[in-house]
């Protein structure tokens, strides 16, 4: 009479097997716990958040941010890319600004240099864990937005105007963005 | 100058008239003798022949009718004439020059300048006939004389030529088509006694054409194709006025038409055929009464033997149903029963099933469309037909009567070995030429196959499952025959896997009836003392003996409390107990004795949720005796050994319940579990009424349930409304002041299951929120498709097994509160 669902029961036995210091990649685990968080992202949705599998492969996702308000980000989108390795969650995934953004911690391409995106675990410099998820990674990626980590800048002019003037970083800011429908324009992917 | 040019282009022949015989042949003028001693043949054939064509131009001439010459002399001519080709070919085009300008002056057919009035036909006819046989006997007379055959038929083709072109040949048709019909009309009507005919065993009626010159007619070239279309034109016309005429004709052997009796017959049966085809619905919607009707367009069919007339048919029939049938006023049963009746009939028609197909197919298109089809299929599968082979039982407005009648009378299906090429199939024979591209040659498919082909086999087993589900939970029948019976029958059809669903609900019930069975015995032995007042209503008038008694109430002979509750309340007489006349105290006013005076009639079904369909899981607080029952039942049930754990669906729960009032009792069968709380909570309440906000406290129940239970007792005059939202019961009739609303409330209002419509109801909040994600993330996209908006949700959601149908109606939904937005077939998010 008791009747799990499929959602519960994929969580679960991710807990349980979350004990295990190494296991096989295995990639229907890995989609079927995709599954579970994009269930979980549509049924609570953030706002501001949102993302969603690509077309041709559920381990490549799509993702739109808006930028936080009260920043030189705000109003505008961001879109981004996510690629989840075929050992997530016990790797984080991969993610990527398409959308060019002028940050301290974003490089030209778009790689971003954030803590939990990086393998955690002893003798590791990173902070990604089993416990986290892609809305976590994106929620850390939105408030990274407002509040950058000058300490480590890839951009350091940024990490410097952010101090000293930010009428002038939000110009930057501003110069640089391109929302998804002039990157269209431009001839700009917006995902996968 | 047009006359000119008119010349240029056809030069005018010009004819001589007849040469004097006076005027000598003088010969060639250069050479008036026979000077130079030359070769004189040439010269005396010359004026052999100038002299012969000189007396026969004379004696054909018909102008004038005296100056004969001897006939030797005009034999001689026209021999020397004949001989001559050149000059024979001058003589007959002369001849009919002078036939036209004879034809032009003398024959008057100025009555067929205009229309020939009906009533006037055969007069107009018979005068030119008349007037014609002279021209033509007089064109004919002179050449005759001669016996010049080549002339004669010269003249012969020239005069038709010339009747051809002054009488039109519409008009004329029409002309010999209304005679020919007056005159078959007026000799019919002599013979139209159906009776005699049938008396007879044959038909005794005649046609005849008396009085119409049919010979003549061909003689002047009006006969031929011209009157036998015209007959065939009133033949018609007469089969199409005399409806079910059996037409024998005696035909006047030198008539020129040729026609034969078996010719006409079966133009009247395709005349028949073709009045039938005109109201072939009001046929088929009588079927199998017009069984008749079908026999002759089946003849009709045959007897032409041409594609034509079939798809004349089709294309009729196609036209009669759309107009008809194809449209939101049928309901799905009718349009259902039809297709049923469509498949019989033009089964009957065409064995081969091609035109069935043809015809069908709008039927079918039609049927897919309509959202509650398969839902009425699959009630028919499971409803009761009863002896006037009308459905039985609460469904019978759900279900197609014909569709049940056809799962009565069906066997199972042989799996049939679907291969593309078997050579050793010797009963092979090729499609039949009509077939569409699409057209599989069907063996033995029946009626049901049609049925079950309406649909795609994964929508119509989930329905199918839902209503399984349904009709089991209410199922009275502990072996289940009928249900089993389907299941094998669907198993028989389908995908034998996809009926899994379906066989673990038939285990299920079937286990719960053999666990009640266990569990109940147990109770039994632990049952509470029979109280005396059972054992009471348990003795007849004329006396019981002990055994008989014990099996009555279902307990064990010797048990104490039997002869103690015996000895009070009955005398022992001989081995008979009568009943003493002592009065027991009366019992409270309402109670629902629910299952409380019998504790054995506890019985539960256990199911196993993930297989059946997702059920209403309302819960609420259950009168005490309910719900300790189901306490002791989950403990005897882990007893057995099950590892399951056992949830109560209490909304699906049914009692009986009687309630026994001060001036009447009360007995309702299968009631709803919540409706026996409502009134339990009645009788356990010490105030006079409770309000519906009290109830729903008090029971913990849905505020839809409470007002369904409360309309339901209101219904039954237990319970009335005394002030609003306020509810009391009526102890005796004469309490009601207000009368009690005769609301008729459908039992089945609140079903236990929930629909497929439903389940996307409630899910559709969920998918809108996937589709909104996936247009934002990865752009624009198209309902169908392999990247479809449809596809992907099926990728992402394995729980999403809607089609792009669903899919429209979210994005629909969407559009409508601008989330989303639609170029062509291209959705893409607003935001």
């Amino acid at each position: 009479m008791a009747s799990r669902s499929m959602m519960s029961s994929s969580i679960n036995q991710s807990a349980k097997s979350a004990t295990a210091t190494t296991r096989p990649a295995n990639n229907g685990n890995v989609v079927k716990r995709l599954q579970s968080e994009l269930m979980t992202l549509m049924t609570s949705p953030t706002p501001g958040l949102s993302t969603f599998p690509s077309a041709t492969d559920l381990t490549k996702w799509n993702a739109t941010v808006a930028g936080p308000s009260e920043t030189p980000y705000a109003n505008l989108t961001f879109k981004l890319t996510l690629s989840y390795p075929s050992n997530y969650p016990y790797a984080p995934p991969e993610v990527l600004f398409k959308t060019p953004v002028y940050h301290p911690n974003v490089d030209m391409s778009g790689r971003i240099c954030l803590d939990i995106l990086k393998p955690g675990g002893e003798g590791k410099e990173g902070a990604w864990s089993a416990v986290l998820n892609t809305s976590s990674v994106l929620l850390s990626i939105q408030s990274l937005l407002g509040e950058p980590n000058n300490a480590s800048p890839l951009n350091g002019e940024a990490a410097l105007l952010w101090d000293r003037d930010q009428a002038e970083y939000k110009k930057k800011v501003l110069a640089r963005h391109q929302e998804p429908a002039e990157m269209e324009e431009n001839g700009l992917t917006v995902g996968f | 100058m047009a006359a000119a040019a008119l010349a240029s282009v056809f030069p005018a022949t010009s004819f001589t008239t007849p040469t004097p015989e006076t005027t000598p042949n003088i010969g060639i003028l250069a050479s008036p003798g026979q000077a130079f001693g030359g070769p004189t043949d040439f010269l005396d054939d010359a004026v052999a022949l100038n002299r012969a064509w000189s007396v026969a131009t004379r004696y054909l001439s018909l102008g004038n009718f005296e100056n004969q010459q001897s006939s030797t002399e005009i034999l001689q001519a026209i021999d020397l004439l004949s001989k001559n080709v050149c000059r024979r070919a001058e003589l007959q085009a002369w001849y009919s020059n002078e036939i036209a300008t004879h034809f032009r002056l003398n024959v008057d057919l100025s009555t067929w300048t205009q229309a020939v009035s009906l009533s006037n036909a055969l007069h107009v006819l018979q005068d030119s006939v008349r007037q014609l046989m002279n021209a033509h006997a007089f064109y004919a007379g002179r050449p005759n004389a001669i016996s010049a055959q080549w002339l004669t038929d010269a003249a012969s083709n020239k005069f038709r030529q010339l009747v051809k072109r002054t009488i039109p040949a519409d008009r004329l048709h029409a002309t010999l088509a209304s005679a020919f019909y007056e005159r078959m009309t007026t000799t019919l009507a002599g013979y139209e006694s159906y009776e005699r005919c049938q008396n007879t065993g044959s038909c005794l009626c005649e046609l005849s054409l008396d009085g119409i010159p049919i010979d003549d007619l061909s003689r002047v070239g009006l006969g031929g194709r011209y009157a036998e279309r015209a007959f065939a034109l009133s033949v018609h016309r007469l089969l199409n006025r005399a409806r079910t005429l059996q037409v024998l004709t005696s035909r006047d052997g030198s008539s020129q038409a040729e026609l034969d009796a078996s010719f006409l017959e079966s133009m009247a049966v395709s005349a028949l055929g073709r009045l039938r085809v005109a109201s072939l619905f009001d046929y088929v919607k009588s079927w199998p009464a017009s069984q008749g009707a079908f026999y002759d367009i089946q003849q009709h069919l045959a007897s032409t033997q041409t594609l034509h007339d079939k798809a004349h048919l089709c294309d009729s029939f196609i036209r009669q149903i759309s107009s008809r049938l194809l449209h939101a006023g049928a309901s799905t049963t009718d349009v259902l029963s039809i297709y049923i009746s469509v498949i019989h009939a033009f089964r009957l028609l065409d064995a081969k099933g091609v035109m069935l197909e043809k015809v069908a197919h709008p039927v079918r298109h039609y049927l897919r469309g309509r959202d509650d089809t398969v839902a009425v299929i699959a009630a028919s599968f499971l409803a009761d037909v009863n002896v006037e082979g009308t459905i039985a039982g609460p469904d019978a407005e759900r279900g197609c009567a014909a569709i049940t009648f056809e799962v009565a009378n069906s066997g199972l299906a042989e799996r049939k070995e679907q291969k593309m090429l078997n050579f050793d199939d010797m009963q092979w024979v090729p499609d039949p030429i009509d077939a569409g591209p699409d057209f599989k040659a069907t063996k033995s498919e029946d009626v049901l196959a049609y049925v079950l082909g309406l649909f795609d086999q994964e929508e119509f087993i989930k329905e199918v499952t839902t209503v399984l589900a349904q009709h089991l939970l209410h199922s009275t029948d502990e072996e289940y025959v009928k249900e089993t019976r389907l299941v094998e029958l669907f198993k028989s059809r389908f995908d034998n896997s996809k009926l899994q669903a379906a066989e673990v609900m038939l285990k299920d019930v079937r286990d719960s009836v053999h666990l009640n069975r266990r569990l109940n015995t147990q109770h039994r032995r632990a049952a509470k003392p029979i109280t005396p007042r059972d054992i009471q209503a348990a003795i007849p008038a004329d006396g019981i003996s002990l055994p008989d008694l014990c099996r009555t109430l279902g307990v064990v002979e010797n048990a104490v409390q039997v002869h103690a509750a015996l000895k009070l309340v009955a005398s022992k007489r001989g081995n008979l107990y009568f009943a003493k006349r002592t009065r027991l105290p009366p019992r409270a006013s309402a109670e629902p004795p629910a299952s409380s005076d019998n504790a054995s009639d506890f019985d539960v079904q256990v199911l196993s949720s993930f297989f059946w369909p997702q059920m209403r899981a309302n819960d609420f607080e259950m009168p005490t005796e309910l719900a300790d029952q189901e306490a002791t039942f989950n403990i005897a049930f882990a007893r057995l050994g099950n590892q399951r754990k056992l949830h109560f669906r209490r909304a699906l729960a049914r009692v009986d319940v009687r309630i026994e009032l001060e001036d009447r009792t009360v007995d309702e069968h299968d009631v709803n579990a919540w409706r026996a709380s409502i009134i339990d909570a009645f009788t356990a309440s010490d105030v006079d009424s409770l309000t519906v906000d009290r109830l729903l406290e008090d029971l913990q129940m849905d505020e839809e349930l409470v007002l369904d239970a409360l309309n339901f007792w209101t219904s039954k005059r237990v319970l009335f409304q005394r002030s609003a939202g306020e509810y009391a019961v009526l102890e005796r009739l004469d309490m009601d002041t207000g009368g009690a609303p005769q609301v008729q409330i459908a039992n089945e209002a609140i079903s236990g299951l929930k629909s497929q419509d439903a389940v996307f109801k409630e899910n559709s909040p969920m998918f809108e929120a996937f589709i909104k994600n996936m247009l934002q993330n990865s752009g624009p996209k198209e309902v169908g498709g392999m990247m479809g908006i449809t596809g992907m949700l099926r990728m992402v959601l394995p729980t999403f097994t809607y089609g792009d149908e669903e899919v429209g109606e979210l994005l629909a939904a969407m559009e409508g509160r601008g989330e989303v937005t639609h170029n062509a077939d291209v959705w893409s998010s607003k935001a």
